[in-house]
């Protein structure tokens, strides 16, 4: 780690200086202004929406609303993992700034561990889980200004909005149930992230452009995102909070 | 020269000719089908089972299967019906080689004697098509006798030979033609695979429907129908074990290699005593309260459920089941602190279900999972999904307030 954290920060530079390097050698000529192929210039598609693939660290935050930790004492400690998809409407656009637009996404994680034998406490072999389907509403600010007007293939972007979430909890492959209340419900709450997003455009622009005649693919990035959800209600404490707060990383594309 | 005698011998030898011709152009070609979509079963099965599928229960139950025919042109032809491993529409398969077996021999009637073509339905017995598989041709012709192949007389509407109305077939015992013995009215013992220890695969038969003539025995018309039969289930699996669960068991099973039987389309679970309350109390099982006491199972013992014995035909003794790629299942419906002796069988894709394996106990116990951990720690969430508390949530009530008075004041502007 200590060997490649030179070596990724001498790539990213040489890659800064070489891109603010390229735009400016760009300006006019006898046909008028021409840039780079991210400008947003005639030879491209118009850019409308972004769709993402996600992929991140899962641990619902059910032991902040209750007294002990039930989650941790079932599932224990270890990572889980969960799979998502955004699609997001890029409904304004800002000149030297960036793209406003609203963002929609759903996601699943699982956790599951053996029950324990109420009368000893040893594990029995009946498997008990807790399922988490969020979805959420945000709104989207991707600021890809240094793409476009500096040639930064870095696009900064926060998202801020609500989440609410299915959860239900199983146990011996049936939704569990105690003292007739079935294990099962709903989670809402504000929502937040903010991330970075790398233009994979850079490292082959012809195909990028050939993906921009063919598909209509503006652009393609990887990302990294942190974001917190605390689905609790708004503080409700019949509200099982399944948010987390965590990193996801991720493919996107805006077309 | 000419004279008259020779003109009239030539013209009457042209007209022999002519007629001879003519008559002969117009011998009609009978035709045979089936209709191999109609084809239905007395016996229960699964919606999802194959009408070729022949199981050990279809056979048990003296199925009856109905054939949908349509044959035209077959005066002067019996009808039969033959099953074999090999052509049956070959003379020599059903005459010298007897690799096929009779089924069914009928006599073609017609409504009238002017009509020869028609649709009608034939009847088998599974038992009959197997057993000259199971018991063998010699022995099976032996039982003939009855008319368990009979066939009811068909409505009129067929295709072909320029004529229709009521044709059909109509059963007959006594109507033999062609070689071989009517097989018909097996007993049970056909339902026996033989060598059912190697034998763990289908067998593949045909049904033959013939149009036959009675002076060559060939068949001048055929149609036919192929099926497959199983009559023995899977092997159990090799390793079965019970562990502890909340009113279940979770009974892992596997096999000691990869299964030799090909059809393998799941297990079914059974438990001794039978799952439910009721089945434990009247084992003894349990207290005045209902409430079982035991912790530790003994050696696992049954009557009724015994390792390579078929399965208890009482379905209550049923307490689970999986797929056909599990490895796992639970026994459910279980009352906790009662020992539970468990058995798997292995079910084909005919619905055959195979014999047990070994028995494993286990005492289902109270288990405490993530929800009752929740539950236990203080939480008060769930309740389903359109679960909604006005008490504690005052969040919802003040959004939905305010998004009524919003309204409200708007449409005021608005006026």
């Amino acid at each position: 780690m200590n060997r490649f954290a030179p070596v990724l920060a001498f790539s990213l530079g040489s890659l800064f200086l070489n891109r603010v390097a390229s735009a400016q050698t760009q300006g006019t000529d006898e046909f008028g202004a021409y840039a780079g192929p991210h400008s947003g210039g005639a030879g491209e598609s118009a850019q409308n929406g972004a769709v993402e693939v996600r992929f991140g660290r899962y641990l619902p935050q059910v032991d902040k609303a209750v007294p002990g930790a039930p989650y941790r004492d079932v599932f224990g400690t270890k990572s889980r993992y969960m799979f998502g998809l955004e699609a997001d409407w890029q409904v304004l656009r800002f000149p030297h700034l960036g793209t406003l637009g609203a963002g929609l996404g759903w996601g699943f994680t699982s956790a599951s561990a053996k029950a324990r034998i109420t009368a000893t406490g040893e594990l029995s072999s009946e498997d008990t889980s807790l399922s988490v389907m969020p979805f959420y509403l945000v709104g989207v600010l991707r600021a890809d200004v240094f793409a476009r007007d500096y040639s930064i293939p870095l696009v900064p972007y926060a998202k801020i909005g609500l989440g609410y979430a299915l959860w239900w909890a199983n146990d011996g492959g049936t939704t569990a149930r105690v003292n007739g209340q079935v294990g099962r419900g709903v989670s809402y709450g504000p929502q937040y992230a903010l991330g970075l997003m790398f233009l994979l455009d850079e490292l082959d622009q012809q195909t990028a452009r050939d993906a921009d005649n063919s598909l209509g693919i503006n652009n393609s990035y990887i990302f990294a995102e942190w974001f917190d959800s605390e689905l609790d209600g708004f503080g409700s404490k019949n509200r099982l909070n399944v948010g987390a707060n965590s990193w996801v990383l991720g493919l996107a594309i805006e077309f | 020269m000419f004279t008259l005698r020779r003109v009239c011998a030539f013209l009457a030898t042209l007209l022999v000719l002519v007629v001879v011709g003519r008559a002969h152009a117009q011998t009609l070609t009978p035709t045979l089908s089936v209709t191999k979509t109609g084809v239905t079963h007395t016996a229960p099965r699964n919606g999802n089972r194959l009408t070729t599928f022949i199981n050990k229960a279809d056979c048990v139950a003296d199925d009856v299967m109905t054939f949908p025919i349509t044959a035209t042109n077959f005066s002067g032809y019996s009808l039969q019906a033959w099953v074999g491993t090999s052509d049956c529409t070959q003379t020599a398969a059903r005459t010298t080689l007897v690799t096929c077996w009779k089924v069914l021999d009928s006599t073609v009637t017609t409504g009238s004697s002017s009509l020869s073509s028609g649709s009608t339905s034939v009847q088998l017995h599974t038992r009959d098509i197997v057993s000259g598989y199971t018991i063998g041709i010699a022995s099976s012709g032996a039982v003939s006798g009855t008319a368990g192949a009979s066939s009811t007389a068909g409505s009129g509407g067929a295709d072909g030979g320029g004529s229709s109305g009521t044709g059909g077939v109509a059963g007959s015992d006594a109507a033999a033609t062609g070689s071989g013995q009517l097989v018909s009215g097996t007993g049970v013992n056909a339902c026996n695979q033989p060598n059912s220890t190697v034998v763990q695969g289908a067998t593949a038969i045909t049904v033959y429907f013939m149009l036959i003539d009675p002076s060559t025995f060939n068949a001048v018309a055929s149609a036919s129908w192929p099926g497959t039969f199983k009559l023995v289930g899977p092997q159990p699996p090799d390793n079965v074990t019970a562990g502890v669960g909340g009113n279940l068991l979770v009974v892992n099973f596997t096999y000691n290699g990869t299964p030799v039987d090909t059809t393998g389309n799941g297990f079914n679970l059974y438990c001794d005593p039978p799952p439910g309350t009721q089945a434990a109390e009247d084992a003894g099982l349990v207290d005045d309260a209902g409430v079982g006491t035991a912790t530790t199972c003994g050696a696992p013992v049954s009557d009724v459920l015994v390792q390579g014995n078929d399965p208890p035909t009482d379905s209550k003794y049923l307490c689970g089941g999986g797929q056909h790629s599990s490895t796992k299942a639970n026994a459910t419906g279980l009352v906790n602190n009662v020992p539970y002796n468990v058995a798997v069988a292995a079910v084909d894709t005919y619905e055959n279900v195979g014999p047990l394996s070994s028995l494993s106990c286990a005492v289902p116990q109270p288990i405490s999972g993530f929800y009752k951990a929740y539950q236990d720690a203080g939480g008060t969430a769930g309740g389903g999904f359109c679960s909604f508390s006005t008490k504690r949530e005052p969040f919802i009530l003040l959004a939905i307030f305010g998004l009524a008075t919003g309204l409200v004041l708007r449409r005021r502007r608005s006026a």
